[in-house]
């Protein structure tokens, strides 16, 4: 049985929305991340992916729920004790540009989360930076130049660097390669790959494009509405997600075939208001197999099979009994 | 009314070089290229590949006192490279169109969403205004909005981003122009949309027999909808010719690579990602022969000289800027 090192419980986001209204944007999730594993966290703009990465590092504090580390609640730390804690749970950004201080050296930017957090001294801390720039591509000589002397994915190779620095247990990437172009992403894909099953790291990696997904994560957990409404591991749910929204969203995907004998899924409408979700099952508003129930009644997520979760009445995959 | 039997539209030796403070910028370093009528042309490449600078200049969008543009544009028997700025404004928005990525910032945000297209009707059709508007809001249905009366009062930001990039395309559609000139129309866009927008353009290309440039650097979405693709790289096409003939059975080594580093959704997924080494050529200076030899695996001596753009496999249509030898590329497309 896989040891999860992160596990969400109850999460809830709110932001004040327009005119006063409360906006849920993560609506009481639970989530476990195991121990060494990649878990892609996939949906379409606004479905609340980014905020979950954020709040599970409370990078933006969450409304309510837990957050374990290592089985420790991190959701009521503070002080030094949640700095210390912080070291191990970093981020890495999609625009690897404004979020790196463009007046600072290279060295000094990476330097600055081992310093603070870790408490390295000077000596200590530029041997290891030295020795993150050659781990993620860029060579020792790079931590004397700034940030806008390099190219889009040199810069995300120093945002990685940065999030290595304090030897992190856990990573959330959000979008890491969205900004990229197609044959530098593959760059940065193998690079983490590689980071994450070298040093054992765990990792959320969060992204809209299922096709980088398949090809980094060990499982995939799919949003929307703020929801997860399913969770597999990778070659399940390419192979054919259980939840209607899951299948619609891969159906959508432009595939480089010869012959795109595949059915494209649509889906009917727009995203509904977030800060007015539909009653019962929130997808039920665009799913072509929603039926009385999926109106009244809000399905759970539940396990349909082994390892695998859907929040559906009538899941696409068989369900097997006595889980 | 445009008329005639060959190419509708015909570039030659297109050059677009920007003023920057380290010198000249060649963004499109002579480009030859027709387009068919009815045909839907997909130019792709990765950022600074010229392939936006291109799309502008076929229309004259990034003329100003930086930006350096020779060579031929033929368009309807009309040379557009040299036209003045009064008839080339004509041709924009009644014959050839361009569709940006971002359409908020396209669309004026203090005007509702017909009233735009009324303008772009109005500017050159002589057509009353309550005519206008009704031709408004049927393009708005054309483009497939629900509820088209209702968009059309609507202000853009009242709008989701897959209903504006629709709005835009309704725009560029109000005179039934001969081109329609799509840059990165959905890269903005979730798939869903995307797929919804793709749909759209494929139905213009065969019940308007609207010409298309999409411009993209999404190989899937080439796929989905191309007929022919043109493939560039630092300012140069360097390879072209039809959808099957370009993804599945590429003859340019960067051609190759590129498409064998896109991460499928289908087919076997393996450890690595076969990624390319380096960094495509964005500075002033450029080696004198192949721009992507330094990233080639396969570079020789002969990579030195500038390859020409051509058919060299007996292939007619299937065209490209490599110099090696068939049976060298043969092991670049088995890697």
């Amino acid at each position: 049985m896989p040891v999860p090192l992160v596990q969400v419980e109850g999460l809830r986001v709110e932001f004040n929305g327009d005119a006063g209204r409360r906006v849920r944007a993560v609506r009481d999730v639970d989530l476990e991340v195991y121990e060494g594993e990649t878990l892609g966290l996939v949906g379409e703009s606004g479905c609340g992916k980014s905020t979950l990465g954020r709040a599970m590092l409370r990078v933006t504090e969450p409304t309510a729920g837990t957050i374990r580390f290592l089985g420790q609640d991190i959701t009521r730390l503070r002080g030094t004790v949640f700095r210390r804690t912080r070291a191990d749970l970093q981020m890495v950004f999609q625009d690897p540009f404004s979020s790196l201080n463009p007046r600072r050296k290279v060295a000094d930017i990476i330097a600055e989360p081992l310093r603070r957090a870790r408490g390295a001294d000077r000596a200590s801390a530029a041997r290891i930076v030295d020795e993150l720039l050659d781990l993620v591509g860029l060579g020792a000589d790079a931590g004397g130049r700034r940030p806008h002397e390099f190219s889009g994915g040199q810069r995300q190779r120093i945002g990685i660097a940065r999030a290595l620095a304090p030897s992190p247990r856990f990573i959330v990437a959000d979008e890491p390669v969205s900004a990229l172009d197609v044959s530098i992403q593959a760059q940065i894909i193998n690079l983490l790959s590689d980071l994450a099953r070298d040093r054992g790291l765990t990792m959320l990696f969060i992204s809209h494009d299922l096709g980088v997904v398949r090809h980094v994560a060990d499982r995939v957990a799919v949003m929307y509405l703020g929801q997860i409404i399913e969770i597999a591991d990778r070659d399940s749910f390419f192979a054919g997600p259980a939840h209607p929204y899951g299948e619609a969203l891969l159906s959508s995907v432009p595939t480089l075939s010869r012959h795109p004998g595949r059915e494209r899924i649509e889906l009917a409408g727009d995203l509904p208001d977030p800060a007015d979700p539909p009653a019962g099952c929130l997808f039920h508003t665009r799913c072509r197999y929603a039926v009385e129930q999926c109106r009244t009644t809000a399905p759970e997520l539940r396990e349909v099979q082994p390892g695998r979760m859907a929040r559906c009445h009538l899941p696409l995959v068989p369900v097997q009994k006595g889980l | 009314m445009v008329t005639g039997t060959g190419p509708l539209l015909t570039v030659r030796d297109l050059r677009v070089e920007f003023d920057v403070p380290a010198g000249r910028l060649p963004a499109v370093a002579g480009v030859d290229l027709t387009l068919a009528r009815g045909e839907l042309l997909a130019l792709v490449g990765e950022s600074g590949s010229g392939k936006s600078a291109l799309a502008m200049s076929l229309v004259g969008l990034n003329r100003g006192p930086r930006v350096h543009i020779t060579g031929e544009v033929e368009f309807d028997g009309q040379e557009l490279v040299s036209a003045p700025e009064a008839r080339l404004r004509k041709v924009r928005g009644r014959d050839i169109v361009v569709v940006f990525q971002d359409a908020l910032a396209a669309l004026n945000p203090l005007q509702r969403v017909g009233a735009q297209v009324v303008e772009m009707i109005r500017t050159h059709q002589r057509v009353t205004r309550a005519q206008a508007w009704r031709r408004a809001e049927e393009l708005l249905g054309d483009v497939g909005i629900g509820n088209p009366q209702r968009a059309a009062r609507a202000y853009p930001h009242q709008l989701s981003g897959g209903m504006r990039q629709r709005v835009m395309i309704a725009i560029g559609l109000a005179n039934d122009p001969a081109v329609l000139i799509a840059d990165e129309p959905t890269t903005a866009l979730d798939v869903s949309i995307q797929a919804q927008v793709l749909a759209l353009l494929k139905r213009l290309q065969t019940e308007h027999h609207t010409s298309i440039i999409l411009i993209t650097h999404d190989l899937g979405v080439v796929a989905e909808v191309a007929d022919r693709v043109a493939v560039m790289y630092a300012g140069r096409i360097v390879e072209q010719g039809t959808r099957d003939e370009v993804l599945f059975s590429p003859q340019h080594p960067y051609t190759m690579a590129l498409l064998h580093s896109v991460p499928r959704v289908d087919g076997p997924v393996g450890d690595r990602l076969p990624a390319i080494a380096g960094a495509p050529l964005t500075g002033v200076r450029r080696p004198p022969g192949c721009a992507f030899a330094p990233r080639c695996g396969f570079a020789h001596d002969a990579c030195g000289t500038p390859p020409a753009l051509l058919e060299r496999f007996g292939k007619p249509g299937h065209l490209d800027a490599c110099v090696l030898p068939a049976a060298t590329r043969e092991k670049a497309s088995a890697s």
